[in-house]
């Protein structure tokens, strides 16, 4: 179920919200009992939320949730090797489960390439066929279906079998919280990745307010803006863009996409994160802040710092200082940070665009601390560092957005390319796609960033009203499915 | 009392997720005929049925379509949403598109108007008229997509085939390729780089001439030469209107060797156009489009149908007895554009079956009524607008066979 859909909307999220709020105000039971019966009311919820996009699906978080309790359990009883095993063995069965749903299609395409290419492995057809991923079929294996949030829910398990194991938290002695917290329905398909020790104390001891459901609302109705009226528009003129023959786009229209995508990426991942801690926070859930402005970054190292945040943290508590971070001298920090992208990177999805994608930033972060860091810091024209930063960003996403390599690479060229296109930029140019560009830009923390009063109309409640009513109207336009005639 | 106001401030939000639920069941028990006005018919596709069986992988998106179709005040907030689109594409327009349109193309852009697609498929033309962009009808208008010399080839085998078997059953075989609304409208289309004047349809209709003697018409001079007299296409409707359905149906008849009349020799009255389909498309709001006028051409009015069954929906089989005497069984095979002809060809043929090209139940045979006309027709025509010319094949395919089993 997505947030941005209308069995949510007035089906779903009212019944949750009413059924959390009857169980907190009810005088059946008190304390401790009260807060079991609304644990075991989101758990239903959550469960219900995440069958519906594919009822058999729960069977593998379920799996996911049974997993990382009984392997954390086990970890408690245990010290010297036999723990350190045991943290293997559950972390590598996460990742087996992980990279089958993720990367078995990407295995099956290569090795099927690879059997139509034997013997010819040097031809050039044979890489780009090799990159693209569309294998010959000759297997003759189904594809596997890519269950919804895995990225998401193996990373919040693993962080907590991990943190058992440094004794950082204490094992959950209660499976239906554990399975809460893997499946809590806010952050369940998009994230933020919660990590254990910020939730642990919300599972037992949480109490929801009005300033703090207001406070929800409020990022949920910006959430739920950002993702509908700014992504979904600008979306639309991406996904136009990247249809039409690359090779002919010319270098207006390669803008033009670019930067839309490069505000549908943002405003969607950030308006999902949006409404994730808004919806919450009416539950009574504080979590972290995933974005922060990222797009006013002035280095490709403080993008980092304020893109995705719950990821880099993940990557960095459970990756990168695990491997020394940067305490075993330059050559090591460099080969650290070359693995946390690499794995980000595939992270992200099975494909090649997504590992040259992590590579770029490695390869970036590198230069900025051995060189280029000091550069950025010593130039007064900071806006040249933006324009920096804010390149290899959209060109990154060039990357992340492209089908395959081959692509990325035509699209890259055409930003360049002198001429005229037999496409024209006005076509994709409307009065929605303006305002969501204005308001994207408007939106991106330069405003925020700069003049504090500005946020303060974004505390209008009327403002949000109008924002979540807009949203809803496109939302039901949505659905909008016209006979058409002609076809016949 | 700030307490008080943070209350209503979340009664305000819990009422925008629930309220329309609760008002619309309200008006539905309480009173059902306002809920009748407000659940109106939007022309969409067939209402989504609420699932009977259960299937584990697809139950819940079945449910949720049906939620969809269902939700409260639907109808409503569509219409809504079309106005206020509509209201702010108009600033656009008016205000916006003309100034980044010299921005970008310098100031003497002339008459440069930008293709602009809304609701993915609907073109935005000059003075308020709207093309089909589905369905690669835009390469179509800008000689994109020829054919391979193969492709002609193989085509033009499977009309020879049909004309083989036809002249052996003595029937009289008709092929006829509409053209494109773009074609005949091109002056309302926007600014196309039109790659060669030499199209698709033109290259294909040669290629049959020039190789065989196989019988096609394209009527593309006859309806351009009319729409300087008659509007002969919808505004609002990728279609002709029925101005344009009698030119192309003296055409037929030109080329069917019969007698012709000429439009401005019969009363022509006007009424309301019937359809606006690239303005439902499009999420446009009609009521910011002038109304638009149909012909109403009294054609024949002397001759009486009888026996008439079957309706004008695309795809149905429409058959008539009249009393015109010429004892001729005419069958046409085509799409929907065969609609707007019926008015004229079920006066002109005492036994008329006009049928749809892809069967409605989509089997491979057509209906027994149909496959009988077609084995005992004196003429047979197979009709395409030229953006589903490649749909016209396998149905010629389907004729074959059905002539070939014919005794």
């Amino acid at each position: 179920m997505l947030f941005s859909s209308m069995i949510f909307l007035w089906v779903f999220l009212p019944f949750v919200i009413i059924g959390n709020a009857l169980l907190t105000w009810l005088p059946f039971s008190a304390g401790k009992q009260r807060i079991r019966y609304k644990n075991l009311f989101l758990l239903v919820c959550s469960l219900f939320f995440y069958a519906w996009g594919g009822i058999s699906y729960i069977l593998i978080m379920l799996g996911v949730i049974l997993l990382d309790f009984f392997g954390a359990y086990l970890l408690s009883g245990k010290s010297g090797k036999s723990r350190k095993t045991i943290l293997v063995v559950t972390v590598l069965l996460n990742l087996l489960i992980l990279f089958f749903f993720k990367y078995f299609n990407m295995l099956v395409a290569m090795v099927e390439t690879i059997m139509a290419f034997r013997g010819n492995l040097l031809q050039r057809k044979f890489l780009s066929e090799l990159l693209s991923l569309q294998g010959t079929g000759a297997l003759q294996i189904a594809k596997i279906v890519l269950p919804i949030g895995i990225s998401f829910f193996t990373f919040q398990a693993m962080s907590y079998v991990v943190d058992v194991y440094r004794d950082t938290v204490p094992p959950q002695t209660n499976i239906l919280d554990f399975a809460l917290y893997i499946s809590l329905f806010p952050q369940l398909i998009a994230g933020p990745i919660v990590q254990y020790s910020d939730i642990a104390r919300a599972l037992n001891h949480r109490r929801e307010s009005v300033e703090d459901f207001l406070y929800g609302v409020k990022r949920f109705c910006y959430g739920m803006g950002k993702k509908v009226l700014i992504a979904n528009t600008l979306g639309n003129v991406a996904d136009q863009i990247w249809a039409l023959e690359i090779n002919q786009l010319g270098a207006a229209l390669a803008w033009l996409g670019m930067i839309s995508y490069t505000f549908q990426i943002y405003y969607d991942f950030s308006g999902y994160s949006d409404m994730a801690i808004g919806l919450g926070s009416m539950l009574g859930f504080h979590w972290r802040e995933n974005f922060d402005y990222p797009y006013t970054s002035l280095s490709i190292q403080e993008f980092w710092r304020r893109w995705h945040i719950s990821l880099s943290s993940w990557f960095k508590n459970y990756v990168y200082i695990p491997l020394g971070g940067n305490r075993r001298g330059q050559a090591r920090t460099c080969q650290n940070l070359l693995i946390v992208f690499l794995l980000t990177g595939i992270w992200h999805g099975a494909n090649f665009t997504f590992i040259i994608w992590g590579l770029l930033y490695a390869v970036l972060l590198v230069a900025e601390r051995l060189f280029l860091g000091r550069l950025l810091q010593k130039n007064p024209l900071k806006i040249l560092n933006w324009a920096y930063t804010m390149f290899f960003v959209m060109a990154g996403w060039v990357f992340f957005r492209s089908d395959s390599l081959v692509v990325a690479k035509h699209y890259l060229e055409q930003l360049f390319s002198p001429g005229t296109s037999q496409y024209s930029v006005l076509s994709y140019l409307s009065m929605q796609v303006l305002l969501a560009l204005f308001f994207g830009l408007l939106g991106a923390g330069f405003m925020q960033r700069t003049i504090q009063k500005t946020t303060k109309i974004f505390d209008s409640f009327a403002l949000q009203m109008v924002v979540l009513a807009a949203s809803m109207l496109c939302v039901i336009a949505g659905t909008y499915n016209p006979f058409i005639y002609f076809q016949f | 009392m700030k307490k008080t106001v943070q209350i209503i401030k979340i009664g305000i939000f819990m009422g925008m997720l629930l309220l329309p639920t609760l008002l619309w069941y309200g008006i539905k028990f309480l009173s059902p005929q306002t809920f009748q006005k407000l659940d109106y018919d939007l022309g969409e596709k067939t209402a989504v049925a609420f699932p009977e069986e259960f299937h584990i992988e697809t139950y819940t998106k079945q449910l949720e379509a049906y939620y969809d179709d269902n939700a409260p005040f639907r109808s409503r907030l569509i219409s809504l949403h079309q106005k206020l689109s509509g209201a702010l594409e108009r600033i656009y327009g008016n205000h916006l598109q003309a100034p980044l349109t010299r921005l970008i193309y310098g100031a003497d852009s002339g008459d440069f108007l930008a293709p602009q697609i809304v609701g993915d498929i609907v073109l935005l033309g000059r003075d308020r008229w709207l093309f089909y962009a589905g369905d690669d009808s835009i390469s179509y208008y800008r000689g994109t997509n020829v054919l391979e010399q193969e492709q002609m080839a193989y085509y033009l085998d499977l009309m020879i085939q049909l004309q083989e078997l036809c002249r052996e059953k003595e029937i009289q075989l008709q092929f006829v390729i509409l053209p494109n609304k773009e074609q005949v409208y091109s002056e309302y289309m926007p600014s196309y780089v039109i790659e060669d004047e030499y199209r698709r349809t033109d290259r294909f209709v040669d290629y049959v001439r020039n190789n065989s003697d196989v019988p096609i018409i394209y009527p593309l001079p006859e309806l351009r030469e009319a729409a300087a007299q008659w509007q002969t296409y919808h505004q609002y409707d990728t279609h002709w209107n029925h101005a344009g359905a009698f030119i192309g149906t003296q055409a037929l008849y030109q080329a069917l060797g019969l007698p012709t009349t000429k439009l401005q020799d019969l009363e022509v009255g006007r009424c309301a156009a019937t359809t606006s389909d690239l303005l439902i498309l499009g999420g446009l709001d009609a009521s910011q489009y002038p109304a638009e006028e149909d012909y109403a051409i009294r054609y024949r009015t002397e001759i009486n149908l009888t026996e008439v069954q079957g309706d004008l929906q695309p795809m149905s089989v429409y058959t008539s007895r009249s009393d015109c005497g010429n004892d001729t069984e005419f069958v046409l095979i085509g799409d929907s554009f065969r609609c707007f002809m019926i008015d004229y060809l079920a006066k002109d043929f005492s036994h008329c079956v006009i049928s749809y090209r892809e069967t409605s139940d989509n089997s491979t045979d057509y209906p027994q009524e149909v496959v009988e006309s077609i084995q005992n027709a004196d003429i047979l025509v197979m009709e395409a607008v030229e953006r589903y010319d490649s749909k016209l094949f396998p149905a010629i395919e389907k004729v074959i066979q059905i002539l070939q089993t014919t005794k």
